[in-house]
């Protein structure tokens, strides 16, 4: 029977304000939860440069975690749905291999530049990927077959990448696979303000999707018949879904599993379907997610960090066999 | 209650496109008409046409000519499969009240009784907070056609709804189509290889193949004047099928 949907909301939240402020307390330096709250407030901490190292580097690095998972989880979530495939998300479908290709090119191919070059290239090659997906989309109605057409796309940009290395200097190369790695600090509190435009207004028009989600669950001639303009719907999900991938791609580099398995995470906590819980609860678990691994990348004692595709893999591999293996006690997949 | 033609079809071309220029015709040339109040099962055999027929009908692929007129919107029920599993009976119900909402889907207390009466009018309301995944297939196919009644269209068409059903599951979706067409005036179109159900529930039967354009009767008409004896009967095997 239906479960409620309250004790999710209530949990994720909690955690997701303990994890936030976790977030600005460790690091290199660990800074009490006192006088966290005590600078986020505006008063002065026990030591002066303290207020410096939350303000100006993770706070940023916190919320960028926190919108990063968000709109990845999300864009995951909206892509297994419009597909029928749970294995579908982001990574998948090419959009971070597109983004990926086009930091490639700037990075060994031109002097790094300035930060906007290497994300207005990210946001080019993200979009070139969903440009040749909703082409296809128009003339391929089979959602499998598309996204076959995805990874296809993704092992092309992948292979071009690999052929740009081979050509490249090795301290070129070293650049590009240390931002390969993904990272959450990538965002400083300059391009704060940019990031948060672009995550916030993606999550938003994911939102105004939910109705035609949940028809999507029924199949697309259900949708169809129901009223749902499906190639319409398509392309208003494959460019949402492009808009979050790239942005978090552009400034974080690409990260792994949080599209993939979060959506999964959400529905086994929620127990439902329906996009109307889903789609926040898996906004909410995404931005936790990204918040813990964000958390787990520190190493404790030396103040180094971990690469967070290390972290956001090892916790979303186990998650995405678990629902393998269990499909069949899963009700959403019976 | 008075009858109506509520689908009326003359000289329809169905098929599909399979490419920009070249077309798979799937029969040349259909004249029907479907009453309301009634119930009428398309039968024939594979491959003669009923999916294509049925998919044209609903609008999700496009007749290749002819005349097609429809008064009014279509409930569809399908036997493809979908990913509802984690979705509430209601939710799922809820979800024929798609073109009635606004842009969030929020529902209204017009759309809650709507709901509700097609629950309870397929006999599920007790099970409106279950997963559909917790459902048997009878259930399931109930749910589905309470979707489309709650869709409150004057057609409901089925695409093989007793397909994967048990004997007395079978019965009953039919007994309860005929009862709404028969209580609420619906026209029910249901697609079907179950000729004995057919027979004996259907008020009208629609026989179609390549060759001959589509036969239409009651199932007494039709007995009675040896057409469904010569429409299923099996020349190969020498005996009915």
């Amino acid at each position: 029977m239906k479960r409620n949907a309250t004790i999710p909301y209530i949990g994720l939240g909690a955690g997701l304000i303990l994890l936030f402020l976790a977030n600005l307390m460790y690091g290199s330096v660990r800074i009490p939860a006192f006088d966290v709250v005590s600078i986020l407030l505006g008063g002065s901490p026990g030591h002066q440069a303290w207020s410096h190292i939350v303000l100006e580097s993770r706070l940023p690095q916190a919320v960028t975690a926190l919108l990063g998972g968000a709109a990845l989880a999300v864009s995951g979530l909206m892509l297994q749905t419009l597909f029928k495939n749970p294995l579908a998300g982001p990574s998948i479908l090419g959009i971070s291999d597109g983004a990926n290709l086009g930091v490639a090119i700037v990075m060994i191919y031109f002097s790094a530049g300035s930060y906007l070059t290497t994300i207005f290239a990210a946001f080019i090659g993200a979009a070139v990927v969903l440009l040749v997906i909703i082409a296809f989309s128009r003339k391929v109605r089979n959602n499998v077959m598309l996204l076959i057409i995805g990874i296809m796309m993704g092992y092309l940009a992948s292979s071009i990448i690999s052929i740009l290395n081979f050509r490249a200097t090795a301290d070129k190369v070293h650049q590009y696979v240390l931002w390969g790695m993904g990272d959450f600090t990538a965002v400083s509190l300059e391009k704060l303000p940019y990031f948060t435009l672009f995550a916030v207004a993606g999550l938003i028009a994911a939102a105004a999707l939910i109705k035609p989600l949940n028809a999507l669950l029924l199949g697309e001639s259900y949708a169809a018949n129901l009223g749902v303009k499906v190639r319409r719907v398509r392309v208003a999900i494959l460019l949402v879904t492009g808009i979050l991938t790239a942005t978090v791609t552009a400034f974080c580099g690409p990260i792994s599993f949080i599209g993939l398995a979060v959506p999964h995470m959400a529905r086994l906590i929620l127990g439902s379907s329906n996009h109307k819980q889903l789609l926040p609860v898996t906004l909410l678990a995404g931005a936790a997610i990204a918040l813990l691994c964000n958390l787990l990348t520190i190493v404790p004692g030396n103040g180094q960090m971990l690469p967070l595709n290390a972290i956001t893999s090892i916790i979303g591999a186990p998650v995405i066999i678990y629902v393998i293996m269990n499909r069949k006690n899963i009700q959403y997949f019976n | 209650m008075e009858k109506e033609a509520i689908i009326v079809a003359n000289g329809l071309q169905i098929g599909y496109k399979t490419s920009h220029r070249k077309t798979n015709v799937v029969n040349a040339s259909l004249d029907f008409e479907l009453l309301s109040g009634e119930v009428t099962c398309l039968l024939g055999r594979n491959g003669a046409g009923k999916s294509t027929l049925i998919k044209t009908l609903c609008g999700i692929i496009s007749p290749l000519g002819g005349e097609l007129r429809i008064k009014g919107g279509i409930g569809m029920v399908l036997t493809e499969k979908t990913n509802a599993g984690g979705l509430t009976v209601y939710d799922l119900v809820s979800l024929g009240r798609y073109r009635q909402t606004g842009f969030f889907g929020a529902l209204k207390e017009d759309d809650h009784l709507a709901i509700r009466e097609s629950l309870e009018a397929v006999g599920i309301a007790d099970k409106s907070g279950s997963y559909m995944s917790e459902l048997s297939d009878g259930e399931r196919q109930k749910a589905m056609v309470a979707k489309a009644l709650a869709q409150e269209t004057p057609i409901i068409i089925l695409d093989e709804p007793t397909a994967f059903l048990d004997v007395t599951s079978r019965v009953e979706i039919m007994l309860l189509l005929r009862s709404l067409s028969h209580e609420k005036g619906k026209a029910v179109l249901i697609s079907t290889h179950d000729l004995d159900n057919a027979v004996k529930w259907g008020d009208r039967l629609w026989l179609m193949d390549k060759k001959t354009a589509l036969r239409s009767g009651t199932p007494e008409e039709l007995n009675a004047s040896g057409t469904l004896d010569e429409f299923f009967y099996s020349p190969l095997k020498g005996r009915m099928i």
